[in-house]
C-alpha cells in the first residue's frame, strides 16, 4: 500500500513507560498524580538515555487537575529533574488529554518548533475530591470576613446543613453538563440503538479480563511498567491491578445495572474500571533519532478529532476513524492493530456495528457504504480499559505506547488507537513502525 | 573613615555593619577585625544619642562568622594570649553596653567568636536554613569560649540549657538555636537584614532564661547542686581526658555565682591554660589536618575533574542506601540498582529513613526530603546508566560477586563514567580488572554508618587515572567527607588497623581475660566503644569474612583469634542479631553473652590464668595499631604520619586528644613502644614483634604541599604574617 497522507517530518516515539494502572482506591490510592507522572517521566528519560536539557517541553494529559498543583506537568516534570527553564503544559481533552498530549508534540516537532518532548498522561481517580455544594461558599467565605463577634456568630449561623452535604468531584466529572446524562447513560443510549444485549457486552468484558490476564501471564507488560513504591513502607507496586483472572459470564450476570437499575444493560463489570496511573513517551524528531541512532518504537503519522452528540459520545471513534482514513487515504484492512478505548463494552461494540453497517455510514458519515469490519483478533489485543482501567488523562497515552509496543512485538506495520470522549469528541491516531 | 573588613550603612538611624573580609571566602575574627571593631565602637559611642539601632550581618554568602583565627592563637605565648582575650572580652562587653539597641543578623554560619559577638548583642536573627551552624565548639578544640560566651550564654538562655550545648560543643541548625533560645527569630533568608532592623526599632523584651533556670539560679546551692551532678556525669563520660569541659563547668559556676566580671575573668584565666595542655594541641592540630587533609587530596592530583550531577549506586544495603543517602542530600540524581523489588524496597525504606533522621534534627525540612527521595530512580536491572557520571558499587563483599557487577558496569555505562568500588577489604586491581579499562576504576570506602562517619578512603591502585582519582575526590569532598587517599592494599589503612586490633582482642578473651574489662580498658583509654561492641556492631560474620581477606593477603604473622566461626554458625551475629558477644535487651544495658565466650575458650583450649590490668590491655592491644601503621607507611599505603593521625580519629574514633595514633606513639615515646613490643613479644608470640618500618613513624615527610606545614600544633612563623593566606581554618 502507499504512503498514507501524513506530517510532513517523521515524528518517532522513541521510548515510554508506563506505571501499573491500579483501581481507584487500591495500591496506588495515597500517590499524588504529580508523582504518577514524575515517575514515568524520569523512567523514560533514564531508558532512553535522552538528556532532560534537550526536551523543549513536557506535556502531560490531565483530567482533574490537582486543586494543590494546578499546573501538575509543570510540577511533575521539575520533580523529574528535568531544568527549570524547560517549560511544561497540563493537556484536557477529557479522556483523550494522553493522546492530545502526543499529538501536540507531534504537530510542534512536525512544524520544526521543537526537536523532542515528553508526552503522556496522568490520572489520580483516588484523590479526586469531594466538594461542598457551590452555595456553600458565600456563607463560609462571609465567616473569614466577619469582625466582631456578633458578625461572626450571625455568619455561622447562616450555614445550613445542605451547604455540608457533599458531592463527589469524580461523579460530577462523570455527568455531561450539556445533556445532563453521566457517561454510563450514553452507553445505555447506544446499548438500544445498536440493539447490544446484556449478554453481548458481559462476554465482551470477559474476554477484555482473559486478554489482559494472558498478557500479564506472558510478561507482556513487565517491561513496560515501572515500578511504584508506594507509602511510608516504600511498598513496591509492579503490575496492573484490575485484570481479574477467570472472570466470568455467571460473576458479571450478578451484578446490576448501575446506570438504569430496572431497565438498563451497563454494569460495573462491563464498564471500564476508575482507576490510577501514568504513562509518558519520549516523542523526537524522526531525522534526529536517526541521526543519533536511537531505537525508534514507531512513528506518529496522522492525528484527528472530531465533534458530535454528547448524548452519544461513544460513538468518537466511528467519527475519528471516518476522518482519518478520508485525510490520510489509508484504508481499514491496511491497519494491522486495533486499539478502541473501552469506555463501555456497549460502546465498543456499537462502534463496530456502526463501522460495518452501510445504513450508518451512508446517513451519518455521507458515505457510498460501510467502512468495514475490524477483526476483533486484531483489537485491543492484550485487553483495554475494562480490564486494566482508564485512569482519564493518561488512558490517551497509555494506549498510544501499548499499541506501538504490541506492533513491534508482532512485527507489523500499521496501528490505529482512538477513544471517545466525554463531552461528545472522537480522537484516533495512526501510527506506523517503519 | 572607611573600613577595610567592614561595611557600613545607615538605614533611618539604624547602623548596619557588614563583616565582610577581602579576598576570603568566610569571615573570621582576627585581630586586625577586632581593631577596626574598635574603631568602629568609639563611633557608634559617640553616636549614640542618635542611633537607634545596630545591627551587624555579613557580606558571605553562607557564613556569618566562622569564629577566632585559630592560626593567631596557635603561635601565641600566655602574654599575648591574655591581651588577646581581653581585648575580644572588652569590645564584646562594649558591644553589650552600647546603650543602644543591638542585634546580629545570622544569615550564615555563627560559630566560636562570631557566636559570641552575636550572644554579645540584644538580639539575634537567624535565616531559616538547615545548612548555617550556630554555636560554640570550642570544647571540640580543648578549649572554651573565653570572649564571654560561657558567661553570657548561660543568662540569656538557661544554665540548664547552655551548660549541655557548650559541653558537647554542639552546633545549631537556626530552628533548633530558636527552640533553645539562642535566637530570638527565624526568618526567610532574604529578609533576615530586616528582621534584625525591626528588632532593634521595636526595643521589646530580650531573651530571659526559662522558669526553672531561674530558680535553679535563684536556689542558695542550686547553681553549685547543678554543676556538682554536671561534672560527676560528665566526668563518668570523659575519664577526665577533656579538661576543658571540667573548666568550662567551673567557668559557667563562677559566672552565675560571682558575677559577668568574674565569669569573664575565670574565662581568661581557664582559657589561657586550657590553650597549653596537650589535649588542646592535639584537638587543635587535628582539626587543622583535617582542613588540610581536603586541600591536599584535591593538590595530589593534577588532572581535571568530571562534574559529577548523575550517580549510580549498585546495592541498597546499610552501606549503599548511606551513599544514596550522601548523594541526594549534595544534590546529585542518583539511579539505584538493587536485584529485585523487594531490595528496592528495604533500601528506599533505609534511605528514607536516614531523611527523616535529617528532618528530626531539622538539618532539612520536609519538602527537601521530599526531593531527596524524588532525586532517587531505583531499577533492577543494569540500565539508565548513560547518564551517570559516576557508579559507586556497594554489593556483598565478594570478589565474584564484585567481578561480575564491574563487568556489567563496564558494558552499561559511558566510556568517561567513573566506576568506584566501597570494598573494605577485597583488592580494588583484581576487581578493576573485570573491565576492559581499569584505569576508570578506583576504591571509595566510606564508613558505616555513612550519615555519621566523615571519612572516605578514595583507594588507588596501579592503573587508576589521576582523572579517576581527582573526580573520586572532589565527589568525597562534595558530600561533605574528609577524604585520604590511600593505595591499594589489603584493608587500605583504617580497616588495615582494625584487624589486628580486633583480633587481638578476640585472642584475649579465648585466654580468659573477661571482655567487659577489655571493653572498659579501652575505653577508658579513649576509644568511642570497647572492641566488643564494635564487634557487634560491624557484626561478627562480616568481621569472621573480612579477618581472612584481610588478614590472609599480610605477609607478617596476625593475631589468629580462634572460634569465632562457632560463634557465626550459631547465628550470634551481634546487635543486630540481639546477641553476639553481648546479649541486647530492649531496655537493660546489654549482658555478657557467655555462651559466644565459652566457644572462644574451647577454640582456644581453655583459659590462661594471668589477669591483665588495664594497662596491659591497652598495650596489647593499641602496639598492635602503632606495629601495623609502621607497615602501613613503610609500603607507601599513606604518605605521611598525619594522614595516619587523621584517619585513625575519624575512621576508628580513636580519642581525639591523643591526637592520633602516631601521635600517640610519639608521646609514649617509639623507644618505650619498641621495646614494649619486645616484650610482648617475648610474652605472646612473634606477631609483637616490632616491624623494621617502626622508626618511620617518626619521621614527618613533608607534605608535597606549599602551603605552611603544621607539626604538632605550631605553624610555621611566615603564616602569622600572611592574613591574606588561603588557609582560612577556624575554631568550628
Amino acid at each position: 500500500m502507499v504512503a498514507p497522507k501524513s506530517t510532513r517530518k517523521d515524528i518517532a516515539v522513541v521510548g515510554g513507560v508506563r506505571t501499573p494502572l491500579a483501581k481507584a482506591g487500591t495500591a496506588l490510592k495515597s500517590v499524588h498524580v504529580t508523582e504518577l507522572a514524575r515517575t514515568a517521566m524520569a523512567e523514560t528519560l533514564y531508558r532512553t538515555g535522552w538528556p532532560a536539557a534537550r526536551l523543549d517541553e513536557v506535556l502531560l494529559g490531565n483530567v482533574v487537575m490537582p486543586a494543590d498543583a494546578t499546573n501538575p506537568a509543570r510540577v511533575a516534570a521539575i520533580e523529574a529533574g528535568v531544568p527549570l527553564s524547560i517549560p511544561a503544559m497540563t493537556v484536557q481533552r477529557n479522556c483523550a488529554s494522553g493522546m492530545e498530549a502526543v499529538a501536540i508534540a507531534a504537530s510542534r516537532i512536525n512544524s520544526g518548533a521543537a526537536t523532542a518532548m515528553l508526552a503522556g498522561g496522568a490520572e489520580s481517580m483516588s484523590l479526586v475530591p469531594m466538594m461542598f455544594p457551590d452555595d456553600a461558599s458565600e456563607p463560609i467565605a462571609n465567616i473569614a470576613k466577619a469582625r466582631g463577634v456578633m458578625q461572626k456568630l450571625r455568619a455561622v449561623t447562616a450555614l445550613r446543613p445542605r451547604h455540608f452535604a457533599p458531592r463527589s468531584g469524580l461523579l460530577m466529572g462523570l455527568t455531561d453538563p450539556t445533556c445532563g446524562m453521566i457517561m454510563g447513560k450514553t452507553a445505555e443510549v447506544l446499548a438500544h440503538e445498536f440493539d447490544i444485549d446484556r449478554d453481548a457486552q458481559d462476554a465482551y468484558a470477559v474476554e477484555s479480563h482473559r486478554r489482559a490476564c494472558r498478557a500479564i501471564a506472558g510478561d507482556v507488560f513487565a517491561d513496560r511498567i515501572v515500578p511504584m513504591y508506594v507509602g511510608k513502607r516504600h511498598e513496591p507496586i509492579v503490575a496492573d491491578v484490575g485484570p481479574r483472572d477467570g472472570q466470568s459470564m455467571e460473576a458479571l450476570a450478578k451484578l446490576k445495572p448501575i446506570f438504569d437499575r430496572r431497565d438498563g444493560s451497563v454494569t460495573v463489570g462491563n464498564a471500564c474500571q476508575v482507576t490510577d496511573g501514568a504513562a509518558m513517551m519520549l516523542v523526537v524528531d524522526g531525522d534526529v533519532a536517526r541521526a543519533e541512532g536511537l531505537d525508534v518504537l514507531g512513528f506518529v503519522r496522522s492525528y484527528v478529532t472530531v465533534g458530535l452528540d454528547p448524548a452519544r459520545m461513544g460513538l468518537g471513534p466511528v467519527f475519528a476513524i471516518d476522518r482519518m482514513l478520508n485525510e490520510t487515504g489509508v484504508d481499514l484492512h491496511n491497519i494491522d492493530l486495533f486499539e478502541i478505548n473501552e469506555a463501555f463494552a456497549a460502546q465498543v461494540l456499537a462502534c463496530l456495528k456502526a463501522l460495518s453497517s452501510d445504513a450508518f455510514c451512508r446517513e451519518k458519515l455521507g458515505r457510498a457504504e460501510a467502512i468495514g469490519e475490524i477483526d476483533p483478533e486484531r483489537l485491543n489485543v492484550n485487553g483495554g480499559a475494562i480490564a486494566l482501567g482508564h485512569p482519564v488523562g493518561a488512558t490517551g497515552a497509555r494506549i498510544v505506547l501499548d499499541l506501538l509496543l504490541e506492533m513491534q512485538r508482532r512485527d507489523v506495520e500499521f496501528g490505529l488507537a482512538t477513544l471517545c470522549v466525554g463531552g461528545g469528541q472522537g480522537a484516533a491516531m495512526l501510527l506506523q513502525r517503519n | 573613615m572607611t573600613y577595610k573588613y567592614l561595611d557600613i550603612r545607615y538605614d533611618h538611624g539604624v547602623v548596619i555593619v557588614t563583616l565582610d573580609y577581602p579576598d576570603r571566602a568566610v569571615n573570621t575574627l582576627s585581630t586586625d577585625v577586632l581593631d577596626e571593631l574598635d574603631v568602629l565602637l568609639v563611633d557608634l559611642e559617640h553616636g549614640r544619642d542618635t542611633l537607634r539601632g545596630v545591627v551587624f550581618t555579613s557580606a558571605k554568602p553562607g557564613v556569618f562568622v566562622m569564629g577566632a583565627d585559630l592560626f593567631e592563637i596557635n603561635g601565641m605565648n600566655r602574654l599575648q594570649m591574655r591581651r588577646y582575650l581581653q581585648h575580644g572580652q572588652n569590645l564584646f562587653n562594649r558591644v553589650a553596653r552600647l546603650g543602644v539597641p543591638t542585634a546580629a543578623a545570622i544569615n550564615g554560619t555563627c560559630l566560636g567568636g562570631g557566636c559570641e559577638l552575636a550572644l554579645a548583642c540584644d538580639y539575634r536573627v537567624a535565616a531559616d536554613d538547615g545548612a548555617i551552624a550556630i554555636g560554640l565548639p570550642e570544647t571540640k578544640l580543648g578549649i572554651l569560649p573565653g570572649w564571654g560566651g560561657s558567661t553570657r550564654l548561660p543568662r540569656i538562655i538557661g544554665v540548664t540549657k547552655a551548660l549541655p550545648m557548650m559541653l558537647a560543643g554542639k552546633t545549631l541548625t537556626p530552628r533548633k538555636a530558636q527552640k533553645l533560645g539562642v535566637v530570638d527569630e527565624v526568618v526567610r533568608p532574604e529578609a533576615v537584614v530586616d528582621a534584625a532592623i525591626r528588632l532593634v526599632r521595636k526595643r521589646g523584651p530580650r531573651h530571659q532564661p526559662g522558669f526553672l533556670d531561674r530558680v535553679i539560679v535563684a536556689m542558695p546551692m542550686g547553681t553549685r547542686m547543678l554543676c556538682d551532678y554536671t561534672r560527676r556525669k560528665t566526668m563518668e563520660q570523659t575519664y577526665g581526658h577533656y579538661p576543658a569541659v571540667m573548666a568550662l563547668i567551673d567557668v559557667v559556676e563562677t559566672g552565675l555565682t560571682d558575677g559577668m566580671v568574674a565569669g569573664f575573668r575565670a574565662e581568661r584565666e581557664r582559657l589561657m591554660i586550657l590553650v597549653e595542655t596537650p589535649t588542646a594541641q592535639n584537638l587543635i592540630r587535628l582539626f587543622m589536618l583535617r582542613n588540610d587533609a581536603k586541600k591536599d587530596a584535591r593538590k595530589r592530583f593534577r588532572a581535571e575533574t568530571h562534574p559529577v550531577s548523575h550517580a549510580a549506586v549498585v546495592g541498597g544495603g546499610t552501606m549503599g542506601a548511606g551513599i544514596v543517602h550522601s548523594l541526594i542530600r549534595a544534590g546529585i540524581s542518583v539511579r539505584l540498582i538493587e536485584v529485585n523489588h523487594e531490595a528496592v524496597s528495604a533500601a528506599l525504606r533505609r534511605i528514607d529513613d536516614m531523611l527523616t533522621d535529617d528532618v528530626r534534627a531539622k538539618r532539612i525540612g520536609p519538602l527537601e526530603k521530599k526531593h531527596a527521595m524524588q532525586r532517587v530512580s531505583p531499577t533492577t536491572s543494569f540500565d539508565g546508566l548513560r547518564f551517570a557520571d559516576f557508579v559507586i558499587e556497594a554489593v556483598a563483599e565478594k570478589m565474584s560477586v564484585k567481578r561480575q557487577v564491574f563487568a556489567r558496569l563496564d558494558a552499561a555505562t559511558r566510556s568517561d563514567t567513573i566506576l568506584a568500588t566501597n570494598t573494605s577489604s577485597l583488592s580494588v586491581a583484581e576487581i578493576a580488572a573485570a573491565t576492559n579499562n581499569p584505569s576508570r576504576v578506583i576504591g571509595l570506602h566510606f564508613f558505616n554508618p555513612v550519615p555519621k562517619m566523615p571519612l572516605v578512603e578514595v583507594v588507588r591502585h596501579n592503573g587508576a587515572s589521576d582523572e579517576a582519582m581527582a573526580t573520586g575526590v572532589e565527589l568525597a569532598l562534595r558530600v561533605g567527607k574528609t577524604p585520604i587517599v590511600v593505595n591499594d592494599a589489603p584493608g587500605f589503612l583504617v580497616n588495615r588497623l582494625l584487624i589486628p586490633y580486633l583480633a587481638e582482642a578476640m585472642v584475649m578473651a579465648g585466654e580468659g581475660v573477661c571482655i567487659r574489662k577489655i571493653d572498659a580498658a579501652m575505653k577508658q583509654w579513649g576509644m568511642p566503644m570497647g572492641p566488643f561492641e564494635l564487634l557487634d556492631t560491624v557484626g561478627l560474620d562480616i568481621v569472621a569474612a573480612i579477618l581472612p581477606s584481610i588478614g590472609g593477603r599480610l605477609h607478617h604473622p596476625m593475631p589468629e583469634p580462634r572460634g569465632i566461626e562457632d560463634v557465626v554458625n550459631a547465628g550470634m551475629l551481634g546487635r543486630k542479631a540481639g546477641r553476639g558477644f553481648y546479649v541486647y535487651h530492649s531496655r537493660k544495658t546489654p549482658s555478657v553473652n557467655v555462651e559466644a565466650v565459652q566457644m572462644l575458650h574451647m577454640a582456644h583450649g581453655g583459659p590462661l590464668s594471668d589477669e591483665p590490668d588495664a594497662s596491659a590491655i591497652q598495650r596489647r592491644l593499641v602496639l598492635p595499631m602503632i606495629n601495623e601503621a609502621a607497615r602501613a607507611l613503610g609500603e607507601q599505603i599513606v604518605q605521611s604520619t598525619d594522614v595516619i593521625d587523621l584517619a585513625t580519629v575519624l575512621g576508628l574514633g580513636l580519642a581525639p586528644f591523643r591526637g592520633g595514633l602516631v601521635h600517640h606513639a610519639q608521646d609514649v615515646g617509639m623507644d618505650n613502644v619498641i621495646e614494649q613490643m619486645h616484650a610482648l613479644a617475648e610474652s605472646h608470640g612473634e606477631r609483637f614483634d616490632p616491624s623494621p618500618h617502626t622508626r618511620l613513624l617518626l619521621v614527618q615527610p613533608p607534605l608535597a604541599n606549599d602551603q605552611p606545614s603544621i607539626t604538632h600544633g605550631r605553624v610555621d612563623a611566615q603564616h602569622k604574617d600572611s592574613p591574606t593566606s588561603r588557609h582560612t581554618p577556624s575554631s568550628n
